[in-house]
């Protein structure tokens, strides 16, 4: 009888059984790995829709906007209609691809609503924290209101910081600018002044919408629409014209002046158009469900 | 003595030993003695090996098994709580009363979450549509399972092997869940894991 062929299928044998086990193993593994994957996937899927919806949030306008953070395969797509009057409706999906080029979306609707400032505090041409001291020929349409206890909060319905937070996320932000170096045509624009220094508008300027000055202002000349809000001294001379409503939140010691050929009108059209441009600062979400 | 019949003229001294041993049919008590021995110590540490394989394939697949149920309960909790408000959610404290979450004070621990969830925005009405239903969490510890209620159908979901499910108020919209789970492996060999998350409440 020849035996010498028994190793060898003995030797196949435990092969066999190791390689079952090995194959069992492998799969095993590979459908964990599998399954933790598209967990981890759809949580970032989840957190791409949020990013999108952050993103929307920061800049809202109707339309769309895609994105991706940190990779191509990261991707969000957002979808934004104003379904009804300062209201908006943002669909945001985020989406992972995987490997094997599948994907994992998760989907997020998030209502917000707008809400413009109220015109309401806003019925004079004129008003300043000490006393007003008008001199030549300077014509005020409107009235003025002088050792007032002006508080942005209180006028707008929101903090300072929130609209210098706007006009930084919207690049109309400004310190120590050179004279007529502010562009602002119909947006929200705030100056840093460094205590010594003032901002100057000189002839020839022209801006509209919502103009914050962080310290003090000399306005010499230009053309300005909309609501000027001066956080320091204020000094106007020359020839500037303004249609809207002029703000001085200055010391109580701090006198006003407005000489020379000055011209500052109270325009309701004015106020209430830059006013508009606050509800996109003052917003809300008012809903967020994620679609399953 | 020899096991079998020894090959006629093969067996002389001129032949190296193994040469000899290859070459006969049979096999003397000796080299049977040795086999054996040799094949029990293989078997025996090939047994002990895949023993050793098996058990450690048991704990971890357990291990896993766990791990898995305790994130799809979180992951299930996390995505219902989010889409509820303060105002929507009640709670049960141990005291056996039933207060909304927006009526604790932080760092309260609570128990059995009912609350409805947002399905969208009413524009002309300026109103949140909430849900006609709710949705609740209760641990059984009993039977060790978190098991989720919906009242708008009659089938509840249910998470295995959970020994311990806590909630917290945080903060003003803010929630804490804290997931223990334990899962019996081979004998007295139970793996735990526990996870925690912090939960925002999206609604106002």
């Amino acid at each position: 009888m020849n035996r010498q062929g028994v190793a060898l299928i003995f030797t196949l044998l435990v092969l066999m059984v190791l390689a079952i086990l090995s194959a069992s193993f492998f799969l095993k593994t590979i459908n964990e790995s599998n399954l933790v994957k598209r967990q981890v996937a759809s949580t970032q899927a989840f957190w791409l829709a949020e990013a999108g919806v952050a993103q929307v949030f920061s800049n809202l306008t109707s339309g769309t906007l895609s994105g991706n953070v940190s990779r191509d395969t990261f991707r969000y797509n957002t979808t934004t209609v104003e379904v009804y009057g300062n209201t908006y409706q943002i669909n945001s999906a985020g989406t992972v691809i995987l490997a094997d080029a599948s994907n994992i979306t998760r989907n997020i609707t998030v209502f917000v609503t707008t809400h413009p400032s109220n015109a309401s505090g806003f019925t004079n041409a004129i008003e300043v924290n000490g006393n007003l001291t008008v001199r030549g020929s300077v014509e005020i349409n409107g009235t003025n209101v002088t050792n007032a206890s002006l508080s942005f909060t209180s006028k707008f319905g929101l903090e300072a910081e929130k609209l210098r937070a706007y006009a930084i996320a919207h690049g109309n932000n400004y310190t120590d600018p050179d004279p007529n170096d502010i562009v602002v045509n119909n947006e929200i624009a705030w100056v840093d002044v460094t205590e010594g220094k003032s901002m100057i508008t000189r002839t020839g300027w022209n801006g509209s919408g919502i103009l914050v000055i962080n310290g003090d202002a000399d306005i010499t000349g230009g053309n300005f629409s909309g609501i000027l809000w001066v956080i320091g001294a204020l000094k106007m001379s020359g020839n500037p014209n303004d249609f809207g409503a002029i703000f001085a939140e200055c010391d109580a010691d701090i006198n006003t002046t407005v000489t020379g050929n000055v011209y500052i009108e109270h325009n309701s059209a004015t106020i209430q158009d830059a006013l508009n441009l606050t509800a996109f600062v003052n917003k809300t979400i008012v809903s967020w469900n994620e679609i399953r | 003595m020899l096991i079998g019949r020894k090959e006629e003229g093969k067996g002389t001294s001129n032949y190296p030993r193994l040469l000899q041993v290859m070459n006969s049919r049979g096999f003397t008590i000796l080299e049977v003695f040795l086999i054996s021995v040799l094949m029990i110590w293989i078997i025996t540490a090939v047994t002990s090996v895949l023993q050793i394989g098996e058990f450690s394939n048991t704990v971890s697949t357990a291990r896993i098994e766990l791990q898995q149920e305790v994130r799809r309960a979180m992951d299930t909790m996390i995505t219902d709580l989010r889409q509820t408000s303060r105002e929507k959610l009640s709670v049960e404290l141990a005291n056996g009363s039933l207060p909304f979450f927006s009526d604790l004070s932080n760092d309260t621990a609570f128990t059995d979450p009912l609350f409805k969830v947002c399905l969208g925005y009413n524009s002309s009405a300026k109103a949140v549509n909430w849900s006609s239903n709710e949705i609740g969490y209760t641990f059984n510890a009993s039977n060790n399972v978190i098991v989720r209620t919906d009242n708008s159908t009659s089938q509840a979901w249910q998470f295995n092997n959970i020994s311990d499910l806590e909630f917290r108020k945080l903060d003003v919209n803010l929630l804490g869940i804290n997931i223990t789970g334990e899962k019996v492996a081979r004998g007295n060999l139970r793996p735990t894991f526990s996870l925690q998350a912090e939960v925002r409440l999206r609604n106002e």
